[in-house]
């Protein structure tokens, strides 16, 4: 009996064929998704700068708040008036004056932790800046 | 079978391969070009980033003074502007040298005596960065900060 020729012959050449298109896919997917997750990684690294210095800012912006509670002398007590605007108070510090600690959310984990000397002619001053994992 | 019948057959084979073989190089040459225009945007990115917060802790560290900053950052003030200019390959260019990105810093002091400055990083297609940074002057900087 005689065998009829397949319609699509394979030979060496068609061997050749698939294993360099194989060998091209595999590396152009590696390519792809190494550069993707680099990609991920820049763009995380990015939105965590910018987190941390909008953080910062609003931290600034409470000093400033602070800063005008402090020279705005009403007659009460700074404790008060500090504790009324929703400041806390350090306790047992060796500051020569009071301490005023507060936090700013970096993002779900993070919080910006500031603490602020009040000296005694009332002059405002930075005193320790501290990133804290919540542990969310 | 005869010679010539098979000269045939390996012909079609031949040019079946070599058509497989084109489509197959195109998808893969656009996958890899992909990728690679992927690195080079991440990488621009990574170094916008740092050259941004070089420029925020800057801006920071001159505390208002924009005497201090101009040498701090080595760079022209214009009207509470700063200019840096990069080449390709993150270097910093003369001002005005034909740049691959720049980087503007625009510093101002409100009423309130806060230090705002808006820092954005470019190349020739747009934004690719983008920063704020406040700092409020009354406050004297003691401790570690």
């Amino acid at each position: 009996m005689k065998r009829g020729r397949p319609a699509i012959s394979i030979g060496i050449v068609s061997l050749i064929t698939v294993f360099t298109i194989l060998l091209l896919a595999v590396f152009s997917v590696l390519s792809l998704s190494g550069s993707r997750s680099d990609s991920v990684l820049s763009d995380r690294a990015a939105r965590a700068v910018s987190d941390y210095y909008l953080a910062e800012a609003q931290a600034e912006q409470k000093l400033l708040e602070l800063s005008s509670i402090v020279s705005n002398d009403t007659g009460t007590p700074l404790r008060e008036r500090l504790e009324a605007a929703g400041f806390e108070i350090s306790v047992d510090t060796p500051y020569p004056g009071t301490v005023v600690v507060y936090d700013t959310p970096i993002d779900d984990r993070r919080v910006l932790r500031i603490e602020v000397g009040i000296g005694e002619q009332g002059k405002v001053e930075r005193l320790y800046r501290q990133t804290i994992s919540t542990g969310e | 079978m005869n010679q010539s019948s098979k000269s045939r057959y390996f012909l079609v084979e031949l040019l079946t391969n070599c058509l497989l073989f084109a489509v197959a190089a195109a998808i893969c040459i656009a996958i890899f070009a992909h990728g690679n225009m992927t690195g080079k945007k991440s990488a621009a990115l990574s170094m916008a980033v740092a050259e941004a917060q070089n420029v925020a802790e800057s801006v920071k560290a001159a505390e208002g003074d924009l005497k201090a900053l101009t040498a701090l950052l080595d760079a022209e003030e214009r009207g509470g502007v700063y200019t840096l200019r990069y080449d390709a390959d993150w270097r910093r260019l003369p001002d005005g040298a034909d740049a691959v990105y720049e980087l503007r810093a625009v510093v101002d002091i409100d009423e309130n005596n806060m230090l705002q400055a808006d820092i954005s990083v470019t190349d020739r297609e747009g934004i690719i960065y983008t920063l704020r940074v406040l700092r409020y002057l009354g406050a004297r900087s003691g401790g570690i900060i």
